[in-house]
């Protein structure tokens, strides 16, 4: 029995009425995909051998589409399953957008947002381009933007917003500089 | 990583690239393809999906093609060699998945791309003009 096979005997041990598919490749080094439906509820299960599982529960993905979430074993995939499944959850397409496109998307030039953070532009092109920030530096920048910070962490079971505490110091106007 | 935005024209409209949404691009490949001649084989109709898929990427986003990994980059992908599927009744076809679609190439290069549950969403016979279950 392969993983994908592992996967899908642990969740019929779970669901009863769960309807399988499986879509094996010619060869089985390829990837592997599994339909589910539990009482008209979908899910899409992916295996790439070499990468782990991918898995997605919406209606309107387009031709061409990767999966929405991806897992990297049996066990975590398997509960993000029996979560989706249980709860008639959808998964939502990641979406990922640099800073710099960003501020572009709200049509705002380094030089205006360094003018609302009260900054040097040069702050603003550093900002864009380090590779590693302070939360609130981004925070200071995304609420500048006319945007509000989230910060969500992904789990196997679920996602939890995490609470952010209130920043005390008042360098908040100069966070794009900081970390220099 | 750092992008570079650009404004693409999209019929009437002058849109930064990234909000060009999905199923619009979508769309975009689906006219492309049908405007293309027909393919004469699989090879060719594999290439010309392949080719039409991520031109139309290349042009209406700024995602990098990086088809290696996941995918989860928000860029549509054409099916790739590694997802061939089964097609025991079918000698002549080829099926190609991807999540939710099946992808399949006639030896005479008709193509058919229908979702999982079987309903056709775009075709086009071969040269010969003959569709995909009628080689």
């Amino acid at each position: 029995m392969n993983l994908i096979e592992e996967l899908l005997e642990t969740l019929r041990g779970q669901f009863t009425d769960l309807r399988v598919m499986m879509d094996p490749p010619l060869n089985a080094a390829g990837v592997w995909w599994a339909d589910l439906n539990l009482n008209g509820h979908p899910a899409t299960v992916e295996w790439r051998p070499s990468l782990g599982f991918g898995v997605s529960s919406s209606d309107d993905s387009v031709f061409g589409q990767g999966s929405d979430e991806v897992y990297p074993d049996v066990e975590s995939a398997s509960r993000r399953l029996y979560a989706l499944l249980m709860g008639r959850e959808r998964t939502q397409p990641p979406t990922e957008i640099a800073l710099a496109k960003l501020r572009k998307v709200k049509s705002m030039s380094q030089e205006d947002l360094a003018e609302r953070l009260q900054v040097k532009q040069a702050a603003i092109s550093r900002l864009e381009n380090r590779p590693d920030s302070r939360i609130s530096t981004i925070r200071a920048t995304i609420e500048a933007l006319g945007g509000e910070l989230e910060l969500r962490a992904r789990f196997p079971d679920g996602v939890y917003t995490l609470e952010q505490p209130e920043i005390q110091n008042p360098r908040r106007k100069t966070a794009p500089s900081q970390g220099k | 990583m750092i992008f570079t935005l650009r404004y693409i024209q999209y019929k009437e409209y002058t849109v930064p690239s990234e909000q060009i949404p999905k199923a619009i691009r979508l769309e975009e490949f689906y006219r492309r393809l049908t405007a293309t001649p027909p393919a004469s084989d699989f090879e060719s109709a594999f290439k010309l999906i392949e080719s039409t898929l991520n031109e139309v990427e290349d042009e209406l986003t700024e995602i990098p093609f990086d088809p290696s990994q996941w995918q989860l980059d928000g860029r549509l992908y054409p099916p790739q060699a590694d997802a061939e599927t089964a097609l025991p009744d079918w000698p002549s076809v080829r099926r190609f998945r991807v999540r939710r679609h099946h992808t399949n190439i006639a030896a005479n290069g008709a193509i058919e791309i229908a979702t999982v549950t079987g309903s056709i969403e775009w075709s086009k016979p071969g040269n010969d003009g003959k569709g995909v279950w009628e080689t």
